[in-house]
């Protein structure tokens, strides 16, 4: 994929070559959306307005990489749809009693068809969810850092650039969200595989 | 929190963990984390954590973000689009260069004037210097007849007697510029010679001095007058020919690029 020369398409109008870029990002761009919002519809949302967003401030795109430059719209649309939610809190109408829409442990489009181990399926819901709570529990800019460090794996100098922030504070900011994390974490000891139990005899 | 191990520990720990740590401060840190329980159980703990969040799976799309027609406005590129930068650009161009070749005439001009007072003092030294030899100075004053009748003023009279300054010249014998107390030898010399110098005629010094080298005195009015229409007609073009297209053209750049830019905005 010739990135450059969709993006110059993109600028001339053809939505096609956009369509393009967005095919190559959205997936990345749905899971940053999932773990910044924790629910399945608030993610497609700010996923869908985030590449709208992308398409028309796409001249504001400066070079350099273009998905810390996608990541940046969705992040915005993550805090704009958080600050949106919290204004005006919504009641789930089928009984779900946190509020926010179909949690992540219900996605069963999205577990791993070639899991055959019932036991191992579990234990990775279990650490979804309690990383997943814990993750909710961040500040939002906290949240955004190590989400794209430790999951999506973005390098120190795309977080800078996703979040429009310099790479001191970057370092520092996900110093302190990772640590947080940790200590929320420990408090699911008993429900994580042993592997990532965080307080662990050979620890110990 | 472990409070044996700070926050710039933690800083530090977290940095190692994304190989963001320099050589230096790795191996310190390394060496600390071997010899220090708490610090290596925070080292691990973050490694578990990272290995935790890594293993997190990635959720499959369950419908399609591409964007329709429908959805979003249609960007179209204006056919002035093109035009429009081009004369932008020109103009612009145009623009610096009258900008810079107002600027080197200034710069001449100030380099001159900086200049001509030098020059003019280092000829009045030599000249001063010649002029030592033979202790006088002598300045001729130069028959002004033409200019004065083509220069609008009362015309001369040409009774013999007047004391105009068309009678013609005689040697004028001044003390020297740069005053010295005299020596014998110059109040001699200073005495005024019963004769002009033979070949010392307006004429001919007309052609010599270069400070009143001007032509023959029935071409003087003439000259002056040509070369007074030239310059005054050529500096009052300039006066209103430069600044003027200088405007039209920053205002014709500003203007094409405003509209292109509204125009490469508009959705």
């Amino acid at each position: 994929m010739d990135e450059p020369a969709l993006i110059r398409s993109a600028l001339e109008g053809d939505l096609n070559a956009f369509n393009r870029l967005v095919i190559e990002y959205q997936e990345t761009a749905f899971n940053v959306a999932l773990r910044m919002m924790g629910d399945v519809p608030s993610a497609e949302d700010a996923a869908q307005t985030a590449f709208i967003s992308a398409y028309k401030n796409l001249r504001q795109y400066r070079g350099g990489s273009f998905r810390a430059w996608v990541l940046r719209m969705v992040t915005n649309a993550c805090y704009d749809e958080l600050r949106r939610q919290k204004r005006r809190p919504t009641i789930s109408l089928d009984g779900d009693d946190d509020g926010e829409g179909e949690p992540m442990e219900e996605t069963g489009w999205a577990a791993d068809p070639n899991a055959v181990d019932p036991q191992s399926d579990m234990e990775k819901a279990d650490l979804e969810h309690a990383i997943q709570h814990c993750l909710d529990r961040l500040p939002e800019d906290f949240r955004a850092v190590v989400i794209l460090a430790d999951i999506e794996g973005l390098d120190y100098e795309e977080i800078a650039r996703t979040a429009g922030t310099p790479l001191g504070t970057i370092k520092s900011r996900l110093a302190r969200a990772r640590f947080k994390l940790r200590d929320c974490l420990k408090a699911f000891e008993e429900l994580l595989p042993s592997r990532y139990r965080l307080i662990n005899e050979d620890i110990e | 929190m472990n409070p044996q191990v700070s926050d710039r520990d933690r800083e530090q720990l977290s940095a190692l963990l994304d190989s963001h740590l320099p050589e230096k401060e790795r191996t310190e840190l390394e060496r600390r984390i071997a010899i220090n329980p708490e610090l290596q159980k925070e080292w691990k703990q973050l490694q578990r954590l990272k290995a935790a969040l890594r293993s997190l799976p990635r959720h499959k799309i369950r419908r399609s973000y591409t964007l329709s027609p429908g959805s979003v406005p249609v960007r179209k590129t204006s056919p002035f689009l093109l035009p429009l930068r081009l004369v932008s650009g020109l103009a612009s161009a145009a623009l610096v260069i009258l900008l810079a070749f107002d600027a080197t005439v200034i710069m001449r001009s100030v380099s001159i004037g900086a200049a001509a007072p030098a020059a003019a003092s280092e000829a009045m030294m030599a000249e001063r210097a010649a002029d030592q030899n033979t202790g006088e100075i002598i300045q001729w004053v130069t028959p002004t007849l033409e200019i004065f009748g083509k220069g609008g003023g009362p015309p001369p009279s040409t009774d013999e007697n007047s004391t105009n300054m068309a009678v013609p010249a005689e040697p004028q014998f001044e003390a020297p510029l740069y005053a010295e107390p005299p020596t014998a030898e110059s109040q001699v010399s200073n005495a005024p010679p019963s004769e002009p110098p033979a070949e010392a005629t307006p004429e001919a010094f007309a052609e010599d001095s270069p400070i009143l080298g001007i032509p023959a005195p029935e071409d003087q009015g003439k000259v002056l007058e040509y070369e007074l229409k030239d310059a005054v007609s050529q500096t009052a073009s300039n006066q209103v020919f430069r600044p003027a297209a200088e405007i039209f053209l920053l205002l014709l750049a500003i203007s094409t690029a405003v509209t292109a830019v509204v125009l490469g905005r508009r959705k």
